[in-house]
């Protein structure tokens, strides 16, 4: 009775915890949009006086105009296209080195951090030595060694060697063997994409199920077996149905070069945006004289050329391709067909970038086996678990509660450091942003739409973080 | 390397020396225990009780003398020293739940990864071992959302779930409130009317005194003297435990 006449009671406004707290919140508020308010009318003022080529105060038009540039790497991109869409393949190949680095700069973290908690102690020392050094000098030297110093001393196109079945490593690229779905294997992409969805669903469910039931345990298997069952159904369908396209004509050119395609307008010629190209078909190229002058495959946009062909080639014939074809890259003259290449300026930066963040990630990894109490190694290895089980369902699921929250500071970190491709020349949204400020003199408009793009790309990686940070917390009582 | 079942001794420790740095921590400890037996090791804090019996299953090594555990001698072989790890269980004082795991993980883990059962039969077993210590309806929770004693307990039947032939025993009271230590030697005394041989670090002198058939006082890394209850707190040898009973028992 007493305790809540006690709590009714309110002190004067200004002394009252609850209203002290709300109106310091509301104080901050009022400073946060001062200074946003003032910024933005200085902004304002300054557009209107400089009066800029993309038409004075923040006009997004120019986003629409052809950006008569081409661009390197990347979804194809021709200078007849626009400016917005310049933009998106910038941010699609940020989004392909910086997906790739995660992974990538994660598992060579996770390794070296093992490394330096391990009793091997020439393997420590190695992984203390890696960390120190990339971990102490500038990402921009590094990147400039790794362009420069590693990749630009790779022997030239006409002298590389092949590395066994997997390719080849030149200055100018990697060039490497790679499985691609085929003309007729061109629903696989729909498969693989339904083959995810169904997964998580399949997984979410399982979880729910086991939840309900009471038992423990995640539904990762029972969703990985649904994905691999979508893709293995995709295949046999596909596989069943393939065939060649009924109108499927060639186009033979100088002897040696030409297309495959569906003449979707039936006039016997290649149309570009009209007719279809077919990827990743077998084709046998005859002499007038009947005799097998080449074979190989189309490429992935249904083309194909020889070199150096002992007779010209006057007729093609082609074969039903399996839904899947691996690719091998050949020489051909100055560069190669086939397989999937890498620039250099891809593997450079995703080189610095993984191997930089790696050696961030392996101190936080070292740090976050070192945080789980002794006794748990102890309790594992007396039960007879080995070094190996105890590190993998004893000790690291432990950890990654204190690696995660820095963790993702580091994956921030190497999304926003792939901006530094500006270095190298590989086309990333903030190198073809400056392109496009260039042309266009949308300074403001440029650098807004920049910071907005790895503003949402570190909310969206901060998010699912937090999100995964919640399903490993312990439970406690 | 399979046992020598016939053999009454299980564990055999002849001048067993260890350092830690410059600090002799065991000084030419031997002792031998009997299939069955249940011997208690008591002594002043550090007077090298814990790293003895850490030193029976290599959580620490020893620098000279041989320990022999039930036929398979404790070498730097790593075979021998899992075979061994598989034979004895581990019970702490900190207890050392795994805290990400459930109940029922903690105590199938092993099984199944090192003894390779198969899960349903893993958690057959778990459930009758929870049952045995008291507290199948805690399966599902996790060790954070346990009181003390219900913890102790599952380490116990983690330890058992390998069927181990030895139970080792470091103060698995001494981090408990007083109204839980009842429970665990409860299970303890259950375990070891079982058959267990069981080597037991305590200061719970009731324990000692109901259940050891012998009883090894140790002191300054130096078994002092071994001897049955009776003997022990009736008529004890030597001055320094003397000296140490009148100190727990006033
Ligand atoms: N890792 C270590 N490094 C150095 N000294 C150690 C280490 N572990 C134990 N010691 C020392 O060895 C001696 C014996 O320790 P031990 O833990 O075996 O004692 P104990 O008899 O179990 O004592 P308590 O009853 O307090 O548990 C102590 O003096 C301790 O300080
Ligand atoms: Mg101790």
């Amino acid at each position: 009775m007493t305790s809540s006449t006690l709590s009714t009671q309110r002190p004067p406004f200004y002394r009252d915890t609850r209203t002290i707290a709300i109106m310091l919140q509301v104080l901050f508020l009022l400073v946060v949009l001062l200074i946003g308010w003032f910024l933005y009318n200085n902004m304002v003022t300054r557009l209107a006086a400089g009066n800029t080529a993309a038409g004075g105060a923040l006009s997004w038009g120019f986003l629409g105009q052809t950006a008569g540039f081409g661009i390197s790497e990347g979804p194809t991109f021709r200078p007849e296209e626009s400016y917005g869409r310049a933009y998106l393949v910038g941010v699609i190949n940020t989004l392909r080195v910086g997906i790739v680095g995660v992974i990538l700069a994660t598992v060579l973290g996770l390794l070296a951090g093992i490394a330096r908690v391990s009793n091997n102690w020439l393997l420590s020392k190695l992984a203390m030595v890696y960390v120190e050094i990339f971990r102490s000098t500038p990402l921009l030297v590094q990147l400039l060694f790794w362009y420069v110093g590693v990749i630009a001393a790779l022997p030239p196109i006409q002298e590389a060697a092949p590395l066994g079945d997997l390719g080849y490593l030149t200055n100018r690229g990697m060039y490497l063997t790679w499985i691609f779905p085929s003309e007729t294997g061109r629903a696989l992409t729909w498969w693989l994409l339904g083959g995810v969805i169904v997964g998580v669903m399949v997984a979410w469910l399982r979880r729910r199920q086991l939840e309900r039931a009471g038992v423990p345990g995640s539904g990762v298997m029972a969703g990985f077996a649904a994905f691999v069952l979508v893709l293995v159904i995709g295949f046999l369908v596909a596989l069943g149905a393939s065939q060649m396209p009924t109108t499927t004509t060639y186009e033979l050119r100088r002897g040696d070069r030409g297309a495959l395609f569906e003449d979707i307008n039936g006039n016997g010629a290649f149309d570009l945006n009209v007719d279809r190209p077919l990827a990743y078909v077998p084709i046998t190229l005859y002499g007038a004289d009947g005799q097998v002058v080449a074979s190989g495959m189309t490429n992935g946009d249904g083309a194909f050329r020889f070199i150096d062909l002992p007779a010209e080639a006057t007729r093609l014939e082609w074969t039903t391709p399996a839904p899947l074809v691996v690719s091998e890259p050949q020489r051909q003259g100055f560069n190669f067909s086939g397989g999937i290449s890498v620039t250099p300026e891809f593997a450079a930066l995703l080189l610095a970038l993984v191997v930089y963040t790696g050696a961030f990630i392996a101190e936080i990894v070292r740090a976050g086996i070192n945080a789980v109490n002794k006794g748990q190694w102890e309790a594992s290895r007396a039960l007879g678990l080995s070094t190996g089980a105890t590190l993998r369902m004893v000790v690291l699921p432990q950890a990654l509660r204190v690696i995660i929250p820095p963790l993702t500071s580091q994956y921030l970190n190497l999304v926003k450091n792939s901006s530094l491709a500006i270095a190298v020349g590989y086309p990333d949204l903030f190198n073809v942003s400056r392109t496009i400020v260039n042309q266009t003199g949308a300074e403001v408009q440029g650098i807004l739409l920049v910071m907005a793009t790895y503003l949402t790309f570190s909310l969206i990686t901060s998010l699912f973080m937090n999100w995964y940070n919640k399903r490993v917390a312990l439970v406690e009582r | 390397m399979a046992g020598h079942a016939e053999d009454a001794d299980i564990i055999i420790a002849k001048n067993v020396n260890k350092w830690y740095g410059e600090f002799h921590a065991l000084k030419n400890v031997s002792l031998t225990v009997k299939r069955r037996e249940v011997v208690v090791i008591i002594g002043p804090s550090g007077s090298g009780k814990s790293t003895f019996i850490r030193t029976i299953n290599r959580l620490e090594e020893h620098q000279s003398g041989d320990i022999v555990v039930d036929g398979i001698p404790l070498t730097r072989d790593v075979r021998n020293i899992e075979a061994i790890r598989m034979e004895t269980g581990m019970v702490f004082q900190q207890f050392n739940l795994f805290p990400h795991l459930t109940v029922m993980q903690n105590i199938t883990l092993a099984p199944i990864h090192v003894r390779k059962m198969k899960k349903q039969e893993a958690e057959a077993r778990a459930m009758q071992l929870l049952e045995r210590v008291g507290i199948p309806e805690q399966a599902q929770k996790y060790p954070g959302q346990l009181s003390g004693g219900q913890q102790q307990r599952v380490a116990i039947a983690r330890a058992l779930a390998m069927q181990p032939k030895i139970m080792l025993f470091d103060e698995p009271t001494s981090a408990l409130d007083p109204e839980m230590i009842r429970e665990v030697l409860e299970v303890m005394e259950e375990l070891a009317e079982s058959g267990m041989t069981m080597v037991v670090v305590t200061h719970e002198m009731g324990f000692a005194k109901g259940v050891a058939d012998r009883i090894v006082f140790m002191d300054s890394g130096e078994i002092v003297e071994i001897g049955t209850p009776d003997h022990f707190f009736t008529n004890p040898q030597h001055d320094r435990t003397k000296l140490f009973l009148q100190q727990i028992l006033k």
